[in-house]
């Protein structure tokens, strides 16, 4: 029964992030494929804090000031970038970011990790924290499909349907971009607060590229942009990874990526319309 | 100085990645995300025919190089052709996905230990306080002479010609009576040999170990991106300079005062792109271009 | 395609419920009700680090399967558990959960990145189901709990026998090249710690993981004036690209490494550069295998089924020894975790194919002796021997900082 606990917990945390990078991906397609390095930035922002002795809401305001930061940094990037090369250089933004923390060992004890991460007192106990989780990710769905379904959600899909011609109709692609990275950097903000004190443990390992691909399957599977697919397809994925423990076919795993191959395969009419032409 | 030296040779081994990747992007639009995947097949490949099964130097080189053109031969009818004229970056998700599937297959095959092929003739040339490797000048030479068979063909040749025309306007180019399809595949399969000529390169430089394929693939985009999105010469060049940069950095004792911590040699190339990107967003060499 | 996903991941969950009923109650005694004994593994099966955790693998099989032919545990059978960690926090923390909750193992082999450790270490705290690491070598595992330990030799203590190595062969000027991971830091800082007098370290840097390309601070490390180097990576493929550039560019000092470096496949990658070179490892491991120690034994078994070792042989030796250890306490005390956490406290020493070794009020292991090899002409070959002092005893418990 614990793991089963655990599973849900597994899900719920990561429901915040996908639906996030759903958004920003399907609503407005941009390939943004460095969001793990936002949440290096969430991550070591609230928990260096936190080991130095600030108390949990400094220290998760203090994470979140920061995550902000770096979103409205990539914002910048993809404003200035053709979308091409943005997606590259999110890759690189991530890649710099985990060098600096790899490298900054007087703040961040580089590739040691900082361990005994606690858990809020409040919610210390086992079952409580997964409920809060569960809880906080339940709010955060109704929020992001109050947003979807808002004016900023129907813009951002009009700058993903047609850049050009939205900004004629007066819509602010920097503004509207703007809010969908920093809601990514929120998505992530609330994954970490939740993830690390969950195993008491923040690492570098954890933040490397195939955390990002794992994100990147759970949204293509679902139809991008699309709440409930993408809720469902967390669920779906994480059990997937789970239950292929139980299961014991060793190159499954790492080629679950065959599974981005396949909903790519499927959902390539979603994904990437084919714009109309006249 | 020897810092020139060290990055002649690793920005050989950048240049050939690159150089086929911008190819690649310049006229097909199209990621290649398994590239360092391709690199390491055609190096591992050539190890095994000269270690394992001990052929002459010559069919090794071939082997790998075969090795790799079938890679890419794969990546293009499988991964690229169905999609890519859809949307562009479709392509990025699907060789994202056989990059990773060829990786779980090298570590199947060749497994973990990493291999390298080792000359005989290991001598090291020394001139004027610096020194290089005799097979590091090697390959080299061989990479330079590489490169400007490409510029040939590419420049020369009835093939080139027919490739910049598809790379111009490729609609056209098929009105013409130029076969694009049919091009798109061969263009696929140079970069597969130029990657593969990488992974020989590394192989005997290095050692090929098979978690090399991502930072590979990397570092050839960062070149691509720097240079200018289709601009293969200026590809080429920020190869070299990226090289240059990393030695540099780390290299150099910055106004007498301190030395770069190592940790960052391959990030601040990669900075260097991001803030240069910024302020001239289409590269270093390409002239921007009126969009109608 | 979603019918299918759905239908897929509910088989998956079902089985995963499922899995609880079917092998008994809560407690580490569950597996006394089916006449099979469970121990579980944790390590990187896939992935970068997939190296080592399939030789650590194969070290524990290969202990599991002796005991399993000469009859078992009080007659019951063992069976080895491996879940993929993957070598960062989260999925190690997913696979113990998996094999405390569900499979309900009795002792756990792992993790083996540090990282997989300190993940799995508050849920077998909470679980009372003892965890040994054979490899990890993060200062904070000696912290990480009481149920948590590990046997792989101290920080403290190899960088104390790298300085009596040091100071015997009369070096002065140290020059150390590092990857930036937790392993090669910690070795780094035991290093700069345990320093005898008359040497220091003129040269040090962290590269990045997976650095190849030495060149430029190789050229840096020829103005520098230094006597020996160390190639501290976190594989061998990093040791040869390291030590083939140093004597590319023409400096002939002399070269140590680490236990990464103690790798048949490293001469065979770099013949000429590792020539003379000195790893730092047991002094048990032969590479050759051909004697009639248990060592020996093991590096033949290991060998006939599994072919060379990925990464180290030390370090699949070291696995070896965590799991006959554990197998060992559970034959005398049972499969109670909290007897089996006293046990190995009060071990005295144990007999293990890395070295005689015993724990120490944190867990961390003391005993483990240490000689430098030699590669001659490709091979490895036995050097010296490193003696501990004993001082060196007492000191691992209050030498990790």
């Amino acid at each position: 029964m614990t793991f089963v606990w655990h599973l849900l917990f597994s899900i719920a945390n990561l429901i915040p992030l996908a639906l996030a990078y759903s958004f920003l991906l399907g609503r407005g397609r941009v390939q943004n494929w460095g969001p793990v390095g936002a949440a290096l930035v969430a991550a070591y922002g609230i928990f260096v804090p936190l080991s130095w002795g600030q108390n949990y809401l400094w220290a998760a305001l203090i994470g979140l000031v920061l995550v902000s930061l770096v979103s409205l940094l990539y914002t910048w990037l993809v404003l200035r970038l053709p979308g091409d090369a943005f997606g590259v250089m999110a890759i690189a933004v991530h890649l710099a970011i985990l060098t600096i923390v790899l490298n900054w060992t007087a703040v961040t004890r580089g590739a040691l990790g900082i361990p005994n991460v606690p858990r809020p007192a409040l919610i210390a106990d086992g079952t409580v924290f997964i409920l809060t989780t569960t809880f906080v990710s339940l709010l955060w769905i109704v929020l992001m499909v109050r947003i979807d379904r808002s004016s900023v959600g129907r813009q951002l899909t009009a700058l993903g349907e047609h850049d050009i011609y939205a900004r004629a109709l007066g819509i602010n692609r920097a503004a509207i971009l703007a809010v969908a990275f920093l809601l990514v950097g929120a998505g992530t903000w609330i994954d970490t607060l939740f993830s690390i004190p969950y195993i008491h443990l923040l690492h570098p390992n954890d933040y490397q590229f195939p955390t990002f691909i794992f994100l990147l399957t759970i949204v293509i599977a679902a139809r991008p942009g699309n709440i409930p697919g993408t809720v469902l397809s967390t669920a779906l994925l994480v059990l997937l990874r789970e239950g292929l423990r139980f299961v014991k076919v060793p190159m499954m795993t790492s080629s679950g990526l065959v599974f981005s191959y396949i909903p790519a395969q499927i959902r390539r009419d979603q994904l990437f319309p084919r714009p109309r032409t006249v | 100085m020897q810092l020139l030296i060290n990055a002649l040779i690793a920005g050989s081994l950048a240049a050939l990645l690159a150089s086929g990747l911008s190819l690649v992007y310049g006229i097909l639009r199209v990621f290649n995300l398994a590239l360092g995947q391709t690199v390491l097949i055609g190096g591992y490949v050539a190890w095994w025919l000269f270690d394992g099964m001990h052929l002459p130097m010559l069919v090794t080189i071939l082997g790998g190089i075969g090795a790799g053109a079938l890679v890419s031969w794969l990546t293009y009818d499988v991964f690229v052709k169905p999609f890519y004229r859809r949307h562009p970056h479709l392509t990025l998700v699907t060789t994202i996905a056989l990059g990773m599937m060829l990786d779980a297959l090298i570590l199947l095959v060749f497994e973990e230990r990493p291999r390298s092929i080792q000359l005989t003739w290991g001598r090291t040339l020394e001139f004027g306080g610096m020194i290089i490797g005799v097979p590091q000048l090697f390959l080299v030479i061989t990479t330079l002479v590489l490169l400007c068979l490409f510029a040939f063909l590419l420049h020369s040749t009835a093939f080139g010609r027919r490739i910049r025309a598809v790379a111009q306007q490729d609609t056209a180019a098929m009105s013409l009576g130029v076969d694009a399809p049919s091009l798109h595949r061969l263009i696929l399969i140079m970069s597969g040999v130029l990657a593969a000529c990488g992974g020989i390169f590394i192989a005997i430089d290095q050692n090929l170990s098979p978690t090399l394929a991502f930072p590979l693939t990397i570092k050839a985009y960062a070149a691509v991106t720097a240079g200018g999105m289709g601009n293969v010469w200026g590809t080429i060049l920020c190869a070299y300079l990226i090289a240059l940069l990393e030695q540099l950095v780390v290299g150099v004792h910055w106004f007498g005062a301190f030395y770069v911590p190592a940790g960052f040699q391959a990030t601040v190339p990669l900075l260097f792109i991001i803030i240069f990107l910024l302020f001239k967003p289409t590269g270093l060499f390409l002239r921007a271009s009126r969009a109608a | 395609m979603k019918r299918t996903l759905a239908l897929g991941a509910l088989a998956a969950l079902l089985l995963a419920a499922c899995q609880p009923t079917q092998t008994g109650t809560t407690g580490g005694t569950s597996s006394s009700q089916a006449s099979v004994i469970k121990i579980g593994y944790i390590g990187p099966l896939t992935g970068d680090a997939a190296s080592f955790g399939n030789d650590d693998l194969h070290g524990a099989q290969i202990a599991v399967d002796e005991v399993n032919a000469a009859g078992g545990i009080n007659g019951q059978q063992v069976e080895l558990i491996a879940e993929d960690g993957r070598c960062n926090g989260s999925d190690a923390a997913s696979a113990a959960q998996k094999l405390v909750n569900v499979d309900h193992v009795v002792a756990i082999i792992g993790g083996q990145c540090s990282s997989e450790t300190l993940a799995a270490a508050p849920i077998v705290e909470a679980a009372h189901v003892v965890l040994i690491s054979p490899v990890s070598s993060s200062p904070d595992v000696t912290h990480a709990g009481d149920y948590v330990f590990r046997n792989y030799p101290s920080d403290g203590l190899k960088g104390k026998a790298l300085g009596t190595y040091l100071k015997k062969a009369a070096f002065k000027k140290l020059a150390i090249i590092s990857e930036n991971t937790d392993f090669c830091q910690g070795i780094r800082s035991s290093v700069a710690k345990d320093l005898p007098s008359g040497v220091t370290i003129v040269f040090d840097e962290l590269v990045d993981p997976g650095t190849k390309d030495y060149r430029s601070l190789m050229t840096r490390l020829r103005k520098a004036d230094f006597d020996v180097f160390l190639a501290n990576g976190q594989s061998d493929a990093t040791d040869a690209a390291m030590v083939t550039q140093l004597r590319e560019l023409g400096m002939k000092q002399q070269i140590v490494g680490t236990d990464t470096a103690d790798s048949a496949n490293l001469g065979k990658i770099a013949t000429k550069a590792v020539e003379g070179m000195k790893p730092l490892s047991v002094p048990s491991l032969r590479a050759t295998g051909s004697g009639s120690t248990p060592a020996d034994a093991f590096v033949r078994t290991f060998r006939g089924k599994y072919g060379e070792a990925q990464q180290s042989m030390f370090f699949a030796a070291l696995s070896y020894d965590a799991t006959s250890v554990i197998l060992r306490t559970i034959g005398q005390v049972g499969m109670d975790g909290t007897k089996i956490k006293d046990a190995l406290y009060a071990m005295p020493p144990y007999h293990g194919i890395a070295g005689t070794f015993s724990f120490d009020s944190n867990g961390d292991v003391i005993g483990i002796p240490f000689a430098m090899k030699v590669f001659k002409k490709g091979v490895l070959m036995q050097a010296e021997l490193i003696p501990i002092e004993s001082s060196a005893m007492t000191e691992s418990s209050s030498s990790i900082q």
